[in-house]
């Protein structure tokens, strides 16, 4: 199966010369600002302060990275050419701030911002994020369902890849809260399956997931130890989630903590991940130094740079190439391509025609 | 195998040390050894010397450090008639040696030394040179010369062989990808598949991979799987053993050195096992490597 130009060409953006993705998250915007603002004791995080700590954690961090994750209030607009051309850019779209209600969260938009936008501002990719809960209201989910078929479609119209982040969260009527962005307390492998599988349905126009561990990062067994029946056990949950998302998928990391995430990250790669996309998991750790701009770089280098250089070599060893992903391609050496090659690629488009450049 | 085939063995060479005690060391003191001897190893070496041994061409592509060590490793590579031609003595480097304490009922304590800043460039490995070789097999301890030597293989349509066993990170894809045949130990395949059925763990490889996927079981021989999904076994030969060290880099080795010869995938497990289990049978490591002449014997009486 072949893809359109433009969701063929996004995706190779992103990913190293064999197909994996190494890519780093510098969207966050809630996590930095609490802490900026707890660390000054200010009501508001200045956005001088914030984009101090995205340019540091572009200019550190990019080298490693196939491409990075911005977004268009602060780490776009400062920070992007601290990147290399070679690095592939996707923007964020989605507000990080959710509407609460009782029958679940709901997702929207950033104002002022579309999948329009993030193409004609020269995004590789087009990446949302929806917290989603099976079981929440239907009319919740259905809310949610809505968001994400509506920008799938854009990113159709656009012909830009569609990176979708699925987070399940607690219900208010669960024992377990949390409104941080971190992984759900209360978090159960069935409802992040049965996300996964909604999302899957080709009407959303998903072209790379960003998924979370089914199986609480915590509870994750070391995937090299002896405990051969709780690493068959957790690594047939993601075998699971592999199989339900039907393309190529990334892990994310979701707060999670850096030997957390290698663990989870290796049962991914059996399961047939081509890569990761991950933030916190890289360079909270050296965050914690801000507002010491001077000693949060030094830190990112001697412990994000060399926990990328481990994550690299196992997504190296251990990660599909998303070209060779069964959707697209085989082992056998065919690899994904351009959809219909041929003499009259250039009548695509045809929604387009009216409009002259 | 009659003919002198070629094969190229790519990887490490290394010395044990080996120490005979009463009892393993406990404590921060001295400690008496009843023997000592020195016995060269490391799995691209071990199988060299047992291509060798079987009558094939065995060559070695390999680092060694321009130290005591690097130069005793080699000397005992030539006397096992080991062409040690592409076995490159790095300048400043040092060799890879383990003291290896073993008391009476087989036990062992390893403290192993590897020079990690031996340079990782494998671009000087005579590749060139393949098209006179028959086959080539390689470990993974110097993952850069495994894709290189075995790619070239592979290009030139000659078996490329990939010993895929436990080391510090994970199988390369991309060197397991470049070979026509990789043989996995049984912990390897569980540590990289997550499957503890090595029947699933198999098929996780063939996918991955593509060609023909093994994995040695130790006294259970040897279970294997290709694009038919099917898989087959080739049963251990049943033998008294008293020393299985080395046994799998035998069976590597009488396995590629049987490929080069021509035979086919099912006779070359048969060669490999028997070979294997020989040299289960006697003590003092390259010393208990069959010739093959016994080897030829032995397969004759088990019919």
């Amino acid at each position: 199966m072949g893809l359109s130009p433009g969701k063929l060409w996004g995706l190779r953006r992103l990913a190293d010369d064999e197909g994996r993705f190494k890519m780093t998250a510098v969207d966050q915007r809630p996590p930095i600002k609490n802490l900026i603002k707890n660390r000054r004791g200010t009501e508001e995080a200045s956005y001088g302060d914030v984009a101090a700590v995205k340019q540091t954690l572009v200019r550190e961090l990019a080298p490693s990275s196939s491409a990075l994750l911005l977004d268009p209030h602060v780490a776009f607009p400062t920070a992007v050419s601290l990147m290399s051309p070679k690095q592939g850019l996707i923007l964020t779209l989605e507000d990080s701030i959710f509407r609460e209600t009782q029958g679940g969260r709901l997702s929207a938009e950033i104002d002022h911002w579309s999948v329009a936008k993030i193409k004609r501002a020269g995004g590789d990719a087009v990446k949302v994020l929806a917290w989603y809960r099976p079981d929440a209201d239907p009319a919740v989910c259905r809310h949610q369902e809505d968001f994400v078929a509506r920008i799938g479609d854009a990113c159709r119209r656009y012909d830009i890849p569609f990176v979708f982040e699925l987070l399940v969260y607690p219900l208010p009527s669960d024992a377990a809260q949390t409104k941080d962005y971190v992984e759900d307390p209360g978090k159960r492998p069935e409802l992040v399956l049965e996300s996964v599988e909604r999302f899957a349905d080709p009407r959303f126009g998903v072209d790379l997931f960003k998924l979370e561990s089914p199986v609480k990062a915590a509870e994750v067994p070391d995937p090299d130890g002896d405990d051969a029946e709780a690493i068959a056990a957790t690594q047939a949950w993601f075998d699971r989630l592999s199989t339900l998302a039907g393309r190529p998928w990334v892990m994310l990391s979701a707060g999670a903590g850096m030997d957390a995430f290698r663990r989870v990250l290796t049962y991914a790669y059996r399961a047939g991940a081509s890569g990761y996309l991950a933030g916190r998991a890289i360079w909270w750790q050296a965050f914690q130094s801000f507002p010491d701009m001077h000693e949060m770089a030094a830190a990112l280098r001697s412990t994000g740079v060399p926990y990328m250089g481990a994550l690299n070599t196992l997504t190296d060893d251990l990660a599909t190439p998303w070209p060779k992903h069964p959707r697209y391609g085989d082992t056998a050496g065919i690899i994904a391509g351009i959809e219909n090659a041929d003499g009259d690629f250039r009548t695509r488009y045809a929604d387009f025609d009216g409009e002259t450049g | 195998m009659s003919a002198r085939e070629a094969v190229a063995c790519v990887g490490i060479a290394v010395m044990d040390l080996v120490f005979e005690v009463d009892v393993l060391p406990d404590g921060p003191t001295k400690h008496f050894a009843s023997s000592y001897r020195e016995i060269g190893g490391g799995p691209a070496a071990n199988a060299a010397v047992t291509i060798a041994r079987l009558g094939g061409d065995a060559h070695l592509w390999a680092r060694v450090g321009d130290d005591h060590w690097g130069r005793r490793i080699v000397d005992g590579l030539q006397a096992d008639g080991v062409d040690v031609g592409a076995v490159r003595p790095i300048q400043d480097g040092r060799s890879g040696v383990s003291a290896v304490m073993v008391d009476g009922a087989g036990e062992r304590m390893i403290v192993n030394f590897s020079d990690r800043t031996l340079p990782a460039d494998a671009a000087w490995l005579p590749v060139e040179t393949l098209s006179r070789f028959s086959a080539v097999l390689s470990d993974l301890r110097w993952p850069e010369a495994a894709f290189r030597a075995l790619r070239a293989a592979r290009d030139l349509g000659i078996p490329a062989v990939l010993d895929a066993d436990v080391t510090d990170r994970q199988i390369p894809l991309a060197a397991a990808e470049a070979a026509s045949h990789v043989v996995f130990s049984e912990p390897a395949l569980a540590r990289w598949s997550g499957r503890g059925d090595t029947a699933d763990g198999l098929k996780m490889a063939v996918d991955r991979f593509g060609g023909w996927v093994a994995v040695t079981v130790g006294s259970q021989g040897a279970y294997w799987t290709a694009e038919d999904e099917a898989v087959h076994h080739q049963p251990a030969f049943q033998v008294t053993a008293v020393d299985t060290l080395g046994a799998g880099d035998v069976f590597h080795g009488a396995f590629a050195g049987a490929l080069a010869a021509g035979q086919a995938e099912t006779d070359a497990l048969r060669w490999a096992a028997g070979a294997a289990a020989l040299k289960c049978t006697r003590p003092g490591g390259r010393a208990g490597i069959p010739t093959e002449d016994e080897l030829r014997r032995f397969l004759e009486e088990q019919g």
